[in-house]
């Protein structure tokens, strides 16, 4: 032992000794007292809990540091401590052999749906709310619904929070996915912890798994499973993610699909539809520049263009020659306007200025979705090296 | 791969040798662990009035739990960690701040010595994470092993923080102690 370390452990120790003197405990029966009214709230107002946990954050220095340290997750010692002294209990009839545990952040599905919590962003512009209720199954046409509540203590805080998958549906058929954590603040109320994924841009999101120490697992695919006819070809991982103190990340598991041979990487991108004003017969009438792109490897036979813009939009104009096929496919489910193109070869760029007309003044919907897919030569869809950039989200107005 | 996980916070490790789960008193406990904490918890933020809290929050949550807590090897570790957590939570400190203007406490205690005084002012001229290894190693008198365990960093890390702190520390406290 250094000189140093003698002279900080005398001054520790003269520390100790000092502040030791100074600590006014609350007493066990205090902790009794304040274990008992949560239980008491937790069972009169459901998991609802007022946290009579008391931070002062501004004393301290501790406070006033900029330590993003994720705090270590609890986990039990082996260091030989003494064993406290035992004594007869003061209050036995009080023993805490049947006390539940602190509900803290425990939010039950049904607390979840009748609160309207805050959601953190969706990805990219896809038009779902960030608040509002939610449903308790996927909703018919458009909306948030939850689709599943775990529970773990992700801050490592003795106490557990609501890890919830949410669903947004819209244009009635387009759905994203993301994994959101929710904690009580000291009066109860729900508060959003943060984000953990979005099924965009991976592809999907199949289910959550939380884990004892605090991670959080989830199974993700590399495109949407259902109604996919590349849907035998999902690939489907389990990634672990946690929380680093100020926000979620991925802490385990793979960090990317593995590279499909023979595919192409198709993208699209869409210019907003800005409509003139009503002419004559009560139609609007704009445009939209639609950029695809194949970043290959593989050729594409045929691309296949979909532009969701309501039912009541029908597609004109000159642009449109440039499609083998064009149809405005209104009964369709999304409403569509589709343009069938011919070979765009690996590393070749598309560029159509597409028109479109409003049968009325009012759109039926103000996002629009630009889609692209592959199709082999018998016009058979085939998959996406990645799926995510295959759709875009625009505006009409 | 498969991650090595740690064990879970509310179930307890496997039983002894012999099974037996061991009778501690919760009250006994609180008593003899509570102000060594504190004492910890306040050279750390610095203000003992927060440090209290944040220990009493800790034994709320353990007692909660306690007939699994009791049969860890060592239950203090848990409660310590626990508050330690909630210490250096981020997030815990900023869904509370609301709360710090209905919190008026008034620490009535003897007036500080002078040495207390420059040992504060010290430790709250280091970075947190050789703050937390300093008070952890002397004031808990925690081995560098266990600190590792607890921050979930590699012993050498923790060697590094110390090695770091301990001189700043010494500095500071000589450059204090010279002043007029």
């Amino acid at each position: 032992m250094t000189d140093d370390d003698m002279l900080l452990n005398a001054r520790f120790a003269a520390y100790r000794n000092e502040r030791m003197t100074d600590v006014t405990p609350a007493g066990p029966g205090a902790v009794r007292t304040t274990v008992r009214k949560r239980r008491s709230v937790a069972t009169t107002v459901g998991a609802a809990v007022a946290v009579a946990f008391v931070v002062g954050p501004a004393a301290g220095y501790a406070a006033l540091s900029q330590d993003r340290t994720p705090p270590p997750p609890p986990a039990t010692s082996t260091e030989p401590t003494p064993p406290p002294t035992p004594a007869p209990s003061l209050s036995p009839t009080q023993s805490a052999s049947t006390a539940p545990a602190v509900p803290d952040g425990r939010i039950t599905s049904a607390d979840l749906l009748a609160a309207r919590p805050d959601l953190p962003a969706w990805w990219g512009d896809a038009p779902c709310q960030r608040g509002g209720r939610l449903d308790g199954k996927a909703p018919r046409e458009e909306g948030n619904w939850l689709q599943s509540a775990d529970y773990a203590d992700v801050d490592r805080d003795g106490a557990e929070e609501t890890v919830a998958m949410i669903g947004c549906k819209f244009n009635r058929s387009v759905v994203q996915t993301q994994v959101a954590v929710f904690g009580r603040d000291a009066t109860g109320n729900i508060v959003t912890m943060g984000q953990v994924l979005t099924s965009r841009p991976i592809g999907w999101i199949f289910q959550v798994d939380t884990r004892p120490d605090g991670s959080i697992r989830i199974e993700v695919g590399d495109r949407e499973p259902a109604g996919d006819p590349g849907s035998a070809a999902v690939v489907r991982q389990w990634r672990t993610y946690g929380w680093t103190g100020e926000k979620f990340a991925q802490t385990g598991g793979p960090s990317g699909f593995p590279a499909k041979k023979g595919l192409a990487d198709l993208r699209v991108t869409a210019t907003d539809v800005v409509y003139g004003p009503q002419a004559a017969d009560g139609s609007r009438h704009g445009s939209t520049t639609v950029t695809i792109r194949n970043a290959g490897p593989a050729d594409a036979d045929h691309v296949l263009l979909s532009l969701e813009l309501g039912e009541n939009v029908r597609h004109e104009g000159g642009g449109w020659t440039d499609c083998l096929e064009a149809a405005t496919n209104p009964d369709s489910s999304p409403a569509n306007l589709g343009c069938l193109l011919d070979r765009i070869p690996a590393g070749q760029t598309r560029t159509l200025v597409l028109g479109v007309a409003s049968s009325g003044a009012k759109l039926t919907q103000v996002s629009a979705r630009a889609h692209v897919t592959r199709l082999d030569q018998q016009r058979n869809p085939v998959p996406d090296v990645k799926e995510a950039d295959n759709e875009f989200h625009f505006d009409q107005r | 791969m498969q991650l090595s996980m740690p064990p879970r916070l509310d179930q307890p490790p496997p039983s002894d040798a012999a099974g037996k789960v061991p009778e501690v008193d919760f009250d006994a406990f609180y008593q003899a662990h509570f102000r060594a904490l504190t004492v910890q918890l306040c050279a750390y933020t610095g203000d003992l009035g927060h440090a209290q809290d944040l220990v009493q929050e800790a034994f709320c949550r353990a007692f909660s739990r306690w007939q699994k807590i009791v049969r860890y090897d060592d239950p203090v570790a848990w409660v310590r960690k626990v508050a330690w957590n909630l210490a250096t939570s981020r997030w815990r400190r900023l869904r509370t701040a609301q709360l710090f203007l209905r919190r008026q406490r008034a620490e009535h205690v003897p007036a500080p010595s002078l040495d207390r005084v420059a040992l504060e002012a010290a430790l709250a001229l280091l970075p947190p994470h050789h703050r937390r290894a300093v008070v952890l190693h002397h004031l808990a008198d925690m081995p560098i092993s266990e600190i590792a365990r607890q921050e979930g960093v590699a012993e050498g890390t923790v060697k590094s923080w110390l090695h770091r702190g301990r001189a700043a520390l010494a500095t500071h406290l000589t450059e204090r102690g010279a002043q007029p």
